[in-house]
């Protein structure tokens, strides 16, 4: 439920976001992502396409506009490939994905 | 944001489910926080917007009743290190909703402590070539050393540093000399080590930051 309500918010963000979060995959993990019923953070990963993107997102997302705090972690796509977080944090992406793209 | 509706944020966003519950409101303006049927405690809500500081924290401290926990909307605001020092004394936890969050499930929360903050805190006093250390805000000491420059140290909360953790630690909190990772787990990365060689600064590992600290 927690999962659910925090995924339907996210998506209420990214559309909002609209060009800004064009190309970039966003991720949940951690007590949110497993729908623990005493969850504190939505823990979410962005990749982003650029440095740009990145600064973009961070200013364009409003954590207060969320059900839950929000925990947000903003790197690029090569930064990934370089350090496996998606996996090592056993995140699922949630957008592309979500159906509002 | 008028200092009546922060105090309304918090109250709608805490979800009951979560076991965290508003039981109350106080005179004060302090809501009544418990956790799963336990101690009831008061809150306290200010709306700093960008740094908190000794004269947000001041008024909610000056009641007779005093709360257990001050909290700061919007969450996205530092707390400057002198507010903490009075906020502490109380005795008093802070932080932002989620820090509220925790802080009622540990039971204790005027002396709600972020655990991270405190390890570092120690690790760094206790350092052999640090003679003292200064709060500036939440996440950022200065080390002042018996040899070399002091150190300007800010905390970085990510499981992997990015660069964009580093850029937005300067945004946030100004020139440092070293952003550390908080978790001992991942890794910096290479974009964010060039992030902070291009500001002056480095991005470091705990261990590293004990070298560094010795140099």
């Amino acid at each position: 439920m927690i999962r659910e309500r925090s995924i339907e918010a996210l998506c209420r963000v990214i559309a909002e976001l609209g060009k800004v979060a064009q190309g970039s995959e966003w991720h949940l993990f951690g007590s949110v992502d497993r729908d623990e019923p005493e969850a504190a953070d939505i823990d979410l990963l962005i990749l982003c396409t650029s440095d740009d993107q990145a600064d973009a997102l961070r200013r364009g997302i409003d954590a207060d506009a969320l059900p839950y705090p929000l925990d947000l972690s903003l790197m690029t796509f090569d930064e990934e490939k370089e350090t496996g977080a998606v996996r090592r944090q056993r995140a699922r992406r949630i957008y592309p994905g979500t159906g509002i793209e | 944001m008028a200092r009546g509706s922060v105090t309304d944020w918090v109250a709608e966003h805490i979800d009951p489910n979560t076991g965290v519950e508003i039981i109350d409101r106080t005179a004060e303006d302090f809501l009544m926080v418990r956790y799963k049927k336990g101690a009831v405690f008061p809150a306290a809500v200010i709306g700093a917007q960008d740094i908190v500081l000794p004269g947000h924290v001041a008024p909610v401290l000056a009641h007779a009743t005093k709360p257990n926990f001050v909290v700061n909307v919007p969450s996205k605001a530092v707390w400057s290190g002198p507010a903490i020092a009075m906020v502490h004394g109380a005795p008093a936890g802070f932080g932002a909703l989620g820090d509220l969050m925790r802080a009622a499930r540990d039971g204790d929360a005027a002396h709600y402590r972020n655990k991270e903050f405190g390890f570092f805190e120690r690790a760094i006093t206790q350092h052999s070539n640090v003679r003292s250390i200064t709060r500036e805000y939440d996440a950022v000491f200065v080390a002042h050393r018996y040899s070399g420059n002091d150190l300007v140290i800010a905390l970085v909360d990510a499981y992997n540093m990015s660069a964009e953790d580093v850029r937005r630690t300067r945004d946030r909190y100004g020139a440092f000399d070293i952003a550390v990772k908080m978790s001992s787990y991942g890794s910096v990365t290479s974009a964010a080590t060039a992030a902070a060689d291009s500001m002056g600064a480095e991005a470091l590992m705990f261990r590293e930051m004990l070298r560094r600290l010795a140099q």
